[in-house]
């Protein structure tokens, strides 16, 4: 995945990685995937859910050795990265 | 003694803000308004902090968003190595230094060892280089860190980068490779473009920024897990607020320097020779490290047989100039040099360094004076002295 913009949020938790996500998705431009790394478990509800929220697309979504590795391709990549944060700061299980 | 304004060298560890950060410095310390929040005064401070990360990302050819504000070099140094090795596990749990990385370094990789990691450490020869292929052969198929320094903060050799990552590369292609350049950053020019490694420190100082400002920088996908935890800040690396102010200053510094860097260092380069042709003409005085003109530009560290660096340092202090013991982190307790003791100084030397390092504003003239100020006080203390007997 060269073409994709990683999003390093090993070590964080819940809302951090979908914050992060939100904010690389808002600053990607067109037609530039995003991978997310992470470590917290609940990224495997979170992320499908804000995704499914924002009508983004996770083409790939894999497990491995505790690291989820999610690959998300944006329907859009306007700047919308406050309105983002807002979303992801109340999902907050 | 009476004198005038004190004729300051001791630049690697604090340097004299130029008024473009002091007052960056003090716009932002009469603003309220978090960076994380959602009001206009939110906005306007967010805005300042991604400035400033833009400058900082700049001098080194990086994208903003890989720049990781911290508190200092020593804060960045700590996050490289703790936060690779911990999310990096899955690579393996062998970490590879020098024996003359920055104390911060030493000491998370001593906290590591401590976890159950293993680290490795490699000597270096009598000018303080690092061997490409001494490194390589430290590693095994479970080293996961390699961590090595740029500019060596006691006595200013300068590595071959390249050399060196390339022979870590060529040993494990995904071995994560932190590079401290607190010291050289602003001095020597970086593009983390072309290095090969997949995280770097800076250091406020270098820059002219205060001390306690620092950035790390990350290349995407490296894998780093934070110190401090609890927010999104810093891309979730570094939780909690940041200091705008310091990173307001970095940003502004680094700015400053960015065109510059070339004619700071060759400034520098020449001051330095001024200054060590006359100290290295005193009786019993060695250079320790690599020659004066293949060093950190500005940076001269020389041992002083009969005498203790730290007395030395507070003599010279008295007389209106300030210098740093050789070893200000181990000074306190009146241990020898671990860097002179690594490249083969004896006692009669270890115990005896005192380092002088040059700001943007330093003259000629002050360092001619320093060094007749040195060679007075020389002479005085060695005739009290009982190392000289």
């Amino acid at each position: 995945m060269s073409d994709a913009r990683i999003v390093d949020a090993l070590g964080t938790h819940c809302p951090v990685p979908v914050r992060l996500l939100a904010r690389a998705i808002a600053r990607a431009p067109v037609g530039t995937k995003v991978r997310l790394l992470a470590d917290d478990p609940l990224v495997a509800i979170d992320v499908p859910a804000w995704c499914h929220t924002h009508g983004h697309e996770i083409v790939q979504f894999t497990e491995s050795g505790g690291t989820w590795t999610a690959i998300v391709v944006p329907t859009h990549a306007a700047d919308r990265s406050r309105s983002d944060d807002t979303d992801a700061s109340q999902m907050l299980i | 003694m009476a004198h005038g304004k004190p004729i300051y060298l001791d630049h690697a560890a604090s340097t004299p803000l130029d008024a473009a950060v002091t007052d960056a410095v003090m716009r932002v310390l009469a603003c309220t308004g978090s960076p994380d929040a959602l009001h206009p005064s939110g906005e306007s401070a967010a805005a300042l902090l991604e400035n400033a990360r833009a400058q900082v990302a700049a001098l080194i050819g990086a994208d903003p968003d890989e720049v990781i504000f911290t508190a200092g070099a020593t804060e960045a140094r700590n996050l490289a190595v703790k936060g690779l090795l911990s999310a990096n596990r899955a690579r393996g749990r062998h970490a590879v230094a020098s024996v003359v990385e920055h104390p911060a370094v030493l000491s998370a990789l001593h906290s590591r060892q401590r976890e159950g990691h293993e680290v490795s450490f490699v000597g270096v020869d009598r000018d303080g280089y690092i061997s490409p292929e001494t490194l390589a052969a430290a590693m095994t198929a479970d080293t996961a860190l390699v961590s090595v320094h740029h500019a060596q903060h006691e006595i200013g050799t300068i590595q071959d980068l390249g050399g060196l990552i390339s022979a870590v590369r060529g040993r494990r292609a995904d071995a994560r490779i932190h590079i401290d350049a607190a010291e050289s950053a602003g001095i020597i020019e970086i593009d983390v473009g072309d290095l090969g490694a997949d995280a770097l420190t800076m250091g406020g100082t270098a820059l002219g920024a205060p001390p306690w400002s620092g950035a790390l920088w990350l290349r995407p996908g490296a894998r780093l897990h934070p110190l401090i935890e609890g927010g999104s800040q810093e891309f979730g690396k570094r939780a909690g607020p940041v200091d705008l102010a310091g990173a307001v200053a970095l940003g502004v510094a680094a700015n400053r320097v960015r065109t510059r860097i070339a004619t700071r260092a060759a400034k520098r380069r020449r001051q330095i020779e001024l200054l060590a042709a006359r100290v290295l003409g005193i009786a019993d005085v060695r250079l320790n490290g690599p020659a004066v003109a293949d060093r950190l530009p500005g940076h001269l560290q020389v041992s002083v047989r009969g005498v203790t660096g730290e007395s030395l340092a507070l003599a010279l202090a008295t007389r209106g100039v300030e210098v740093s013991p050789g070893s200000t982190c181990t000074a306190d307790a009146g241990k020898a040099s671990p860097t002179l003791e690594a490249i083969g100084r004896d006692s009669v030397w270890t115990h005896s360094a005192i380092l002088m390092t040059i700001g943007d504003a330093t003259t000629d003239e002050e360092l001619r004076r320093a060094a007749a100020v040195l060679a007075s006080v020389v002479t005085d203390l060695r005739a009290m002295s009982p190392l000289d007997a």
